[in-house]
């Protein structure tokens, strides 16, 4: 069997929640979509979807709640949200297009998030390893067309703390002027959330980082970093890859 | 054929989300009151499904997919993530595509094509796929159900499955 017909059969296992811990969506995120777009395709072809209607009053009520939300969307504005430092939720959708009421969601997690932060601070990481008996790793490696290639490392996460550590080797130092980098953690809820886990900057050619995200991962799968602008992001857009590492994947 | 809505929601015309409301409001509820425990649960997911579907319009490529298959993908999207993540079984009941659905199916190039790809599956692999994906059985669940052993069940999901998504790729859909 070939290593894409192999892939594309592992996607239908991890789209049908039959594999665990894979992260395709996020790795191969065009080629999961095509699985995603055929099992709704067979969807449609299969039910009776396309001929139901929606009652009147759940109409009401929904488009209600929309334009609720549309107005709200007009009286909020993004830019001056302060990004450094700051633990972010990013539904995968808004990196195409974030709109203000999602921006006023995202304030309400994030005052939670705040909330949430640990005022503990970063342990090292033989600390950290010392500190929790449930210690997942998984390893680095070169995502799908990555900007920096080669660069190798291991996570170590403890869903119980829920916190974690990451090292890695051959990572470009960087100008935080310019670029730094972001990890993103990518739970359970796979496509619908993404969570930032650090932003960090690399000075030498080995570092360690603690990760230490703001809100509850629930089952973390995978681990992605990325290039993002100063401060980071909400909306990354993926495109400036590095690395990935899918825990029991 | 219909209007590209999605454009319009996009671009944040008036009365988009209306329109979107009024295309689309039935698949999104037939695939919620699916995959939902009761009626409440349904319209919570629907609401969550259109904001998904109105933050995701900039997204949509006609060349991949007809409208109504993009919004059925952010749909059952959703829906799995909500089912996922409350790790909660779902009994489905069995659903027959109407005369009405399958008239509809030929406004859709992509899905009357994989309509065609569909019907050519031998009958038992396209009953495994519809329990799948239609009745949201998990294989396990299909295995037991149909009396198939489970190695056989997953290999004809993913057989039906690539068949269909390769139909829409050569047919410049996906």
């Amino acid at each position: 069997m070939s290593d894409a017909l192999n892939r594309l059969e592992q996607m239908v296992d991890a789209y049908f929640g039959e594999a665990s811990g894979m992260a395709f969506d996020v790795a191969h995120g065009d080629e999961f979509e095509s699985i995603e777009l055929a099992a709704a395709a067979c969807d449609l072809a299969m039910s009776d979807a396309l001929a139901t209607q929606m009652p009147s009053d759940v109409r009401s009520k929904v488009l209600d709640a929309m334009l609720d939300l549309e107005a709200r969307r007009s009286e909020e504005t993004t830019d001056a949200l302060p990004m450094s430092s700051v633990p972010t939720v990013v539904t995968t959708r808004s990196r195409f297009a974030i709109s203000g009421w999602v921006a006023a969601a995202a304030l309400l997690l994030i005052g939670t998030a705040t909330i949430m932060l640990r005022n503990t601070g970063p342990m090292t990481l033989p600390e950290f390893q010392n500190a929790y008996a449930d210690i997942e790793t998984a390893t680095w490696s070169d995502w799908d067309n990555p900007e920096l290639a080669g660069v190798t490392g291991t996570v170590y996460w403890s869903e119980s703390a829920q916190k974690g550590y990451m090292t890695f080797t051959g990572l470009d130092v960087n100008d935080p002027k310019v670029e730094q980098y972001q990890l993103w953690i990518i739970d359970e809820r796979g496509l619908s959330q993404r969570i930032s886990g650090a932003l960090f900057n690399c000075d030498g050619s080995q570092i360690s980082v603690p990760i230490e995200p703001g809100i509850e991962v629930h089952d973390a799968a995978a681990f992605a970093v990325t290039i993002e602008a100063p401060g980071g992001t909400w909306v990354s857009d993926m495109s400036r890859r590095v690395v990935i590492a899918s825990l029991g994947g | 054929m219909k209007p590209c809505i999605l454009e319009q929601v996009a671009s944040g015309e008036e009365g988009a989300m209306a329109a979107l409301m009024d295309a689309y409001g039935g698949l999104v509820w037939s695939l919620a009151t699916r995959f939902c425990r009761d009626r409440s649960e349904a319209e919570d997911a629907s609401q969550d499904i259109l904001l998904s579907v109105w933050e995701s319009a900039k997204r949509y490529d006609a060349d991949k997919a007809s409208e109504a298959t993009f919004v059925a993908m952010i749909a059952r999207r959703r829906l799995i993530d909500r089912q996922r993540r409350v790790r909660r079984e779902i009994a489905s009941e069995t659903i027959e595509a109407s005369v009405e659905a399958k008239d509809r199916l030929s406004d859709s190039e992509d899905l009357a094509r994989v309509s065609e790809e569909i019907e050519k599956l031998p009958p038992e692999q396209r009953e495994v796929l519809r329990l799948s994906i239609v009745e949201n059985l998990t294989h396990d669940e299909i295995a037991e159900a149909t009396g198939r052993p489970l190695g056989t069940v997953k290999s004809q999901i993913r057989r039906s499955l690539l068949k269909v998504r390769d139909a829409m790729t050569k047919g410049g859909v996906a």
